[in-house]
């Protein structure tokens, strides 16, 4: 028994032994050494200002904890075999047949989905009501949209006992703006030609792309319809028939997958929609009034990200979504220089808009796309607004941002 | 910082067993030495500042240490100087730990407006406090568990030893001096302990991070949800699982801080001892968190005369030690009432029921009664407050107009019947039955009988740890809870 017992030892030994020299490498070091001389500055900095006093005290406590947290974070994410310890939870919690992990729920479909509970959406109808108003107030038309809700009637059902709120939530929020013109897109779906698992990803919370294509076609009918503005009138940019796509197989994995893992989630399919007819576009990327950078060239040339949908060295990409326009913390401005009108069209919205918005800009001479979520654009809306002054404004918001008073704070005042 | 984090076991304990066991095993004073700063390290990485407050209280006791062996003959001196002591030692406790609970109770019944100081409580005050408060009474007392004479030590950095030693420092077993005074400057390292403190770490580690932090999550969503609105079922489902919850976390910490000493030559005591098989409220404080209850039976129960001064002394001696009980595991009204409700019943069970060998044959009513009243107890300590402990109370027996089982109910159990199952199966002695059934049979088999099972046996440590491991690096949910200790 005893020489069991030693061998369980010499092999704990060994593997936290290597684990321990392949965790803490260079990189390592000198990420964690970053994180501590940053403090040890700061620091430096309070006592050579004389600050040091009760406050300073209990802030430095404070800033040390942090420290802390922010070193053992990095420590974990820097642990050796990292992303195959997750990959073994993962496979752990399929064969333990879990469908529900943290916030996440899986279908019967085996589609994973973030659970809603129900929100306050007051907020964002008191602020979306006074866009509208003050876009009427500039002679700017406005729309309001509605992607379609991932929890679907007639095809989602969740496991017992859980219960989601988000088609409550946006019912919810419709009334509220009912003075307001928008379009409903969950009443759409059935006249899409897709199968309703082929409208959201299993492993992510966005639509797919398939989907906005189909959700832009309506709105562009929509606005034809409400406000007579001629878009699109030979019906060449709304028509799928005029677009070509690439599927990616077994390529995405979404955020929600991201989470568990992949071989609890599996992977999704990415399909990239591109236009088949001549195309000349210019895409700036601005950051905190700053121009990052420009593109230009074709749709797929100016407006998409290839790089972002190439597969990692685990054989997928967590990004492919992000593909169409990149990340959500700049300001899109995107010339179409082949359209054959001078429209102006400003889109807000969270990051549902954004390939929305690569595929709205076929119909307009400029376009326009500010995500308004924490972190991403943080200027007044209204002021951008009135310096833009678009012929019309049209805003997207997933269920997800309804309750969150940050994204809908247009005027950017001091919450309580 | 957490032992069920990837910090600790593949950076803080890999590097501290290299540095500690390249010193020569002759170098005693360099180990301890070593060993001290690397558990103040150890603290200081979750309390920077309150570090100062440990150090403090080493030196403080260290003193009073000295000065009660040196005038140990001097009894009314010496008395003295353990009141001194006692008054620091729980002076600074209750600072920290009660001086918020006090001004609030204060406010309240005398509508004053106090202001609330508000101190951050520094995370295993209570223990570290006790363990210094034994150290200088063991000295006192001069006798340790064999009988031996124990002296106060002359080096500063044993009593620091002593008192902050990292495997014990934040979640006990609250280790009595007089259990390692001689392993201090005597103790044997050797590769066998070594190798029992790693499999003792490992379960530990599995029972914290695989049974407990998964029930915890029943018993989150249970108290997450209105009493007039949950289900009985699920009720029940919740208490028993935070029943587990706690029993695995802290007796899983137990295992972990008994195998981290033994790594390091030391060998505590067993902090539980299954528990659950108890059949009576008093046999189960007998094998629940042994160290507190040993601790309060030896230098406050028996102080104030324990049972040999009457039946009316004997109750209000119980009443003290129970109410300090519950009032140690927490500033407020509902850790008070929790330890009373225990009060009760062990007044009840040592005074009221005699002893009857009509009931022999019926123990497992025993065992049913200590569940349902320990299960009960645990709902009075998890909620917030007593009007709040008595709405999931009710709730239990449907008195809210709540129906007697639910969806969630249905759904929890078949995502955590693993767990809950694995809970039941390992709060009862199934090891020590396998034990004798298999292990200790191990050198009679074969020599391929005996491969086999041998590599079976090391599979499923490692398998255990590997598993465990992945569930903390991926950031499965964790939660700390003695940061009201």
């Amino acid at each position: 028994m005893k020489k069991v017992n030693r061998i369980i030892a010499v092999v704990f030994l060994i593997f936290i032994g290597c684990f321990a020299i392949k965790s803490v490498g260079i990189k390592e070091c000198k990420e964690i050494y970053g994180v501590m001389a940053t403090f040890i500055d700061k620091v430096k900095l309070e006592i050579k200002g004389d600050k040091l006093n009760e406050d300073t005290e209990s802030n430095l406590n404070i800033d040390m904890k942090q420290v802390v947290s922010n070193t053992e974070n990095s420590f974990n994410n820097s642990v050796f075999l990292r992303q195959e310890f997750i990959d073994f939870y993962g496979s752990i919690q399929k064969t333990l047949n879990k469908k529900v992990q943290e916030d996440l729920a899986k279908d019967n479909n085996n589609i994973l989905h973030n659970i809603a509970e129900t929100r306050d959406v007051t907020f964002a109808i008191d602020n979306l009501n006074e866009l509208s108003d003050f876009s009427a107030e500039k002679d700017i038309k406005f729309l309001y949209v509605q992607p379609p809700s991932k929890v679907m009637e007639d095809f989602t059902v969740l496991p017992k006992g859980i219960i989601d709120s988000s088609n409550e939530n946006i019912d919810e929020f419709l009334k509220g703006i009912e003075g307001v013109n928008y379009l409903d897109l969950r009443n759409n779906i059935d006249n899409w030609n897709l199968s309703k698992e082929e409208m959201f990803y299993k492993t992510d919370h966005h639509w797919t792309i398939e989907s906005v294509f189909r959700g832009y076609s309506d709105v562009i009918d929509e606005i034809n319809q409400l406000y007579k503005m001629n878009l699109d009138p030979d019906n060449i940019y709304t028509n799928i028939e005029n677009f070509s796509e690439t599927i990616y197989e077994e390529n995405f994995l979404g955020s929600q997958g991201n989470k568990l893992s992949e071989p609890y989630s599996g992977l999704d399919d990415f399909n990239l929609i591109l236009p088949n007819f001549k195309t000349d576009f210019t895409l700036t990327q601005i950051l905190k009034n700053d121009i990052l950078h420009e593109k230009k060239g074709t749709f797929k040339e100016a407006l998409v990200y290839e790089d972002l949908i190439k597969e990692n060295e685990r054989g997928y990409s967590i990004e492919s979504y992000t593909s169409y326009l990149g990340y959500g913390n700049t300001e899109k401005r995107i010339v179409n220089n082949s359209v054959e009108n001078d429209k102006k069209v400003l889109v807000i919205g969270d990051s549902y808009s954004r390939p929305f918005s690569a595929f709205l800009s076929l119909c307009f001479k400029e376009t326009r796309n500010l995500d308004t979520q924490p972190g991403r654009f943080e200027e007044n809306i209204y002021d951008y607004i009135s310096e833009y002054d678009p012929d019309i404004v049209v805003v997207m918001f997933y269920e997800w941002s309804l309750g969150a008073k940050d994204t809908f704070n247009f005027k950017r005042i001091e919450l309580k | 910082m957490l032992f069920s984090s990837s910090i600790f076991v593949f950076g803080f304990l890999p590097v501290c067993l290299l540095f500690y066991y390249i010193i020569p095993k002759s170098r005693r004073k360099l180990r301890n030495l070593f060993l001290f700063i690397i558990s103040l390290g150890f603290y200081a990485w979750g309390e920077p500042v309150f570090v100062l407050i440990m150090i403090m209280s080493i030196l403080a006791n260290y003193i009073f240490g000295l000065l009660v062996d040196k005038y140990n003959d001097n009894k009314i001196l010496s008395k003295r100087i353990i009141v001194i002591m006692i008054i620091l030692n729980l002076g600074v406790l209750c600072t920290f730990k009660y001086s918020g609970f006090v001004v609030d109770n204060l406010n309240n019944i005398f509508n004053l407006n106090i202001e609330n100081p508000n101190i951050s409580l520094p995370i295993g005050i209570s223990f570290f406090t006790f363990q210094a408060i034994s150290y200088v009474i063991d000295v006192y007392r001069r006798r340790d568990m064999d009988g031996d004479i124990i002296r106060a030590q002359r080096n500063p950095i044993n009593v620091g030893l002593y008192i902050a030693l990292f495997p014990q420092l934040i979640a006990g077993p609250i280790v009595r001096y007089k259990t390692v005074a001689q392993q201090i400057n005597h103790r044997d390292e050797n590769f066998d302990d070594f190798s029992e403190g790693v499999k003792r770490f490992i379960l530990g580690l599995s029972k914290k991070v695989l049974i407990s932090n998964n029930l915890a999550l029943i018993a989150d969503k249970a108290f997450s949800i209105a009493p007039n609105e949950i289900s009985i079922s699920f009720i029940w489902l919740g208490a028993i699982s935070y029943c587990m919850q706690i029993f695995f976390d802290f007796a899983g910490y137990s295992d972990m801080a008994i195998g981290l000493g033994k790594m390091f030559g030391f060998h505590f005591l067993e902090n539980f001892n299954y528990p659950f098989i108890s059949k009576s409220v008093s046999e189960f404080w007998q094998r629940w968190h042994i160290s507190l209850g040993s601790w309060f039976r030896d230098y406050v129960y028996f102080p104030l005369g324990g049972s040999k001064k009457g039946t009316s002394r004997t109750i209000i001696n119980l009443a003290i030690v129970w109410f300090l009980t519950g009032f140690w595991h927490g500033a407020n009204w509902n850790c008070i009432a929790w330890g009373m409700y225990f009060f009760i019943f062990i007044f009840i069970e040592k005074f009221l029921i005699k002893k009857n060998n009509k009931l022999k044959g019926l123990s497992f009513l025993g065992h049913i009664y200590t569940l349902v009243v320990f299960i009960t107890g645990l709902v009075i300590f998890r909620c917030t407050s007593i009007p709040s402990a008595l709405d999931y109370l009710k709730s239990m027996v449907g008195l809210n107009g709540n129906m007697w089982i639910n969806d969630l109910t249905i759904l929890y159990i078949k995502e955590f019947w693993v767990f809950i199952a694995a809970g039941v199966l390992f709060s009862m002695p199934v090891a020590g039955v396998i034990k004798r059934k298999f292990i200790n049979k191990i050198d009679d088999f074969s020599f391929i009988k005996k491969c086999f099972f041998v590599s079976i046996y090391v599979v499923m440590y490692m398998g255990i740890f590997i598993i465990s491991m992945s569930y903390i690096v991926k950031g499965a949910y964790n939660p700390f809870i003695y940061f009201n200790f």
